[in-house]
């Protein structure tokens, strides 16, 4: 024990003289080098699965809030709406909710020039009535408003359309029949299912009919506020009208609702309202998911390959990774090979010269990680939680979580001993004179 | 002849390299022995195997045949670990071309082996001043290497050779790389070790003028001792 502690002492010493004493520049790059390759191992998978993430907290944020209230699959409205609202006011952990009536509607533009059915400018899609003060206090709708404004209180004939109705807005424009020449202040004509609402509540509730009853049907004319875009596709595909409009054109007098969003204060887990409403037996009259529960099963799908391909890349960064330190430890006792045979011919073990390259190797990694977590944590992650990187499918974001991180920097301190005691096990275990003299093997 | 009281013994060693089908001796056969406290020249013109002989003798290469006894150990047998413990522990070593580690310091090249030994880093370096003293060097165990003239970097190699106490230093052409004022230094501090601190020295050189300074000459040639 004792001479293997005196092995490790003598390794130690030697490593850090090396370290401190070669060129400044050969440090620096060896510990840029590491830095980019722990910067690839974190931001890499980070942005993968930042794009889900980016996707998911979309429609958290814009959609679901932290809680998702919706109606059961039997049913086509919420039951007990009203206790169930009551109930919310009295926790003070919520911050805000928003009650969302949803209907199937056909919304339509310029039919006063139309000669023929071709010249139709029509689409279906859902049409939520809302309180555009509460909507926007639990979802920030209003910023998601890329032209015009959002609905004001009172505003009964205006109307925020999705860009999902819009052919301008369509990546797929061609393919399908949106609403053309829609903008802020056009008239469009809605046409919902008057006294009879269609909404279906499908797969888990989140799925409604977009076709109208044409027997019971309502048609109101509504003017163009505003056009709402958002990373959660749900949003886009909706325009948004007053409630009490809605339930006017539904012919509806009671106080159910299709879903409500609940948006918790920062920092509350929201098992704490779930729990208590379901014990109230709020579960018999409606659905009580949280956002992750609640989320579109696409997402969770997508989110768990996206994981999967995360972890791929991530092993492969750990394997560059490992073959990096290999190559840059490799060269630098190469370099060294004499220096090398000088030592074990004055009497220095092997393993103390071998383990002096994986202090070396460890030295740079840590040194190049401890670099990286500063500028992912210190500089990239709060700028783009910030200002999320903008594509078409979802706002993406960095996700490094720190107990992640944490794992992945001891993977690579791990792999780093073996990258650096390989690589110094090859040159130390050369013939002594041949390094001494400067001869090949 | 009685062997017992011998230091270094030496039978029937042989070197041979082989580069392909190129097979050349190097040492045909040579007897040895050095007496603890003796100072040992050996002598002989380039290419006669004055080198190759030290490095088999002082465990930094095996020889194809013979036998090698120091300090009355049988040192065939030992394999790699035992002959760095043994190179470590009883013998020092003085190259042509210095061989100090560049990164260290003056001081931390001598303490390299003391640390080894298990010796503590303030003692170690303790014991390096004492040394540096003993070779003039006292005044600069902080500089690197490529901060010493050739001569103080030989002396530095001889503190490191001499720093832990070994049984035996060998010396392959310490003074081939120097001046004369640094050569005549280093064999001074050659000579004041053997005669005060009775060291036993093996020294290859092929300068005359220093070979005389030894107790006595081994002359080799063409792989055999003539003389």
């Amino acid at each position: 024990m004792h001479r293997f502690l005196n092995t490790v002492r003598l390794g130690f010493f030697l490593a850090i003289r090396q370290v401190l004493r070669t060129s400044k520049w050969t440090t620096f790059l060896i510990v840029f080098i590491m830095m980019l390759t722990f910067l690839n191992l974190v931001a890499t998978s980070g942005f993968l699965v930042g794009i889900i993430e980016g996707s998911s907290r979309a429609f958290k944020e814009q959609w679901t809030g932290d809680i998702m209230i919706t109606n059961r699959n039997e049913k086509t409205h919420i039951e007990r709406t009203n206790d169930i609202l009551s109930a919310l006011s009295s926790f003070p952990q919520i911050e805000s909710y928003t009650p969302r009536l949803i209907a199937g509607a056909t919304i339509e533009a310029n039919w006063w020039e139309k000669r023929k059915e071709e010249d139709a400018n029509t689409v279906g899609n859902q049409i939520a009535g809302i309180d555009p003060v509460k909507e926007d206090q639990t979802t920030n709708l209003s910023k998601a408003v890329v032209e015009g404004s959002w609905l004001t209180p009172g505003d009964a004939r205006g109307i925020v359309i999705g860009t999902a109705f819009l052919q301008e807005y369509s990546p797929v424009a061609d393919l399908v029949s949106l609403l053309r020449n829609v903008k802020p202040g056009v008239t469009v004509r809605v046409t919902v299912s008057g006294g009879k609402v269609t909404i279906n509540p499908g797969n888990e509730g989140r799925e409604f009919a977009t076709e109208v009853d044409e027997k019971t049907a309502v048609t109101q004319e509504f003017i163009v506020r505003g056009i709402v875009d958002s990373k959660a596709g749900f949003v886009s595909s909706r325009a948004y009208i007053l409630d009490s409009e809605l339930k006017k054109m539904l012919g509806k007098t009671d106080g159910d609702v299709s879903e409500i969003a609940i948006k918790l204060k920062p920092g509350i887990d929201p098992y704490y309202i779930k729990t208590p409403l379901l014990k109230n037996g709020f579960g018999d009259y409606a659905k009580i998911n949280t956002a992750d529960e609640g989320a579109p099963e696409f997402l969770v799908n997508i989110k768990l390959f996206f994981s999967i391909i995360g972890t791929i890349l991530g092993s492969v960064s750990v394997v560059v990774a490992l073959i990096t330190i290999f190559i840059i430890i490799y060269i630098n006792a190469l370099t060294r090979r004499r220096q090398i045979g000088i030592m074990k011919g004055i009497g220095v073990n092997n393993f103390a010269i071998e383990f002096s390259y994986i202090c070396q190797a460890m030295f740079y990694v840590l040194f190049g990680a401890a670099i990286a977590l500063v500028i992912i944590f210190g500089m990239m992650k709060p700028y783009i939680d910030a200002h999320p990187i903008d594509t078409p499918f979802a706002l993406i974001v960095l996700v490094a979580e720190p107990a992640s991180v944490a794992i992945k920097f001891l993977l690579v301190m791990i792999v780093s001993v073996f990258a650096g005691y390989l690589p110094a096990r090859i040159i130390v275990s050369r013939n002594t004179l041949n390094a001494i003299l400067g001869r090949s093997n | 002849m009685n062997h017992t009281n011998h230091l270094i013994d030496v039978q029937g060693l042989t070197k041979t390299f082989k580069d392909g089908i190129d097979i050349t001796r190097v040492l045909k056969g040579i007897d040895f022995y050095a007496k603890e406290g003796e100072f040992v020249a050996i002598m002989g013109r380039s290419g006669a195997g004055k080198s190759t002989f030290l490095y088999q003798m002082s465990l930094l290469d095996e020889p194809t045949s013979g036998t090698i006894k120091l300090n009355g150990h049988s040192v065939e047998s030992l394999d790699n670990d035992e002959r760095t413990a043994f190179r470590l522990n009883q013998l020092g070593y003085v190259f042509q071309d210095y061989s100090l580690l560049p990164e260290l310091s003056a001081c931390e090249n001598i303490m390299v082996p003391l640390l080894m030994q298990g010796i503590s880093e303030e003692t170690a370096r303790k014991r390096a001043m004492e040394v540096l003293k003993a070779v003039g060097l006292d005044h600069r165990p902080d500089n690197l290497p490529s901060e010493l003239s050739g001569g103080e970097q030989q002396r530095v190699s001889v503190a490191r050779a001499i720093a832990h106490k070994p049984k035996i230093l060998f010396a392959d052409e310490p003074t081939a790389n120097l001046d004369s004022e640094s050569s005549k230094l280093v064999m001074n501090i050659f000579q004041k070790l053997n005669k005060e601190d009775k060291l036993t020295i093996i020294m290859v050189t092929h300068e005359e003028e220093y070979g005389r300074l030894a107790d006595r000459i081994v002359r080799l040639s063409d792989g055999l001792v003539v003389k």
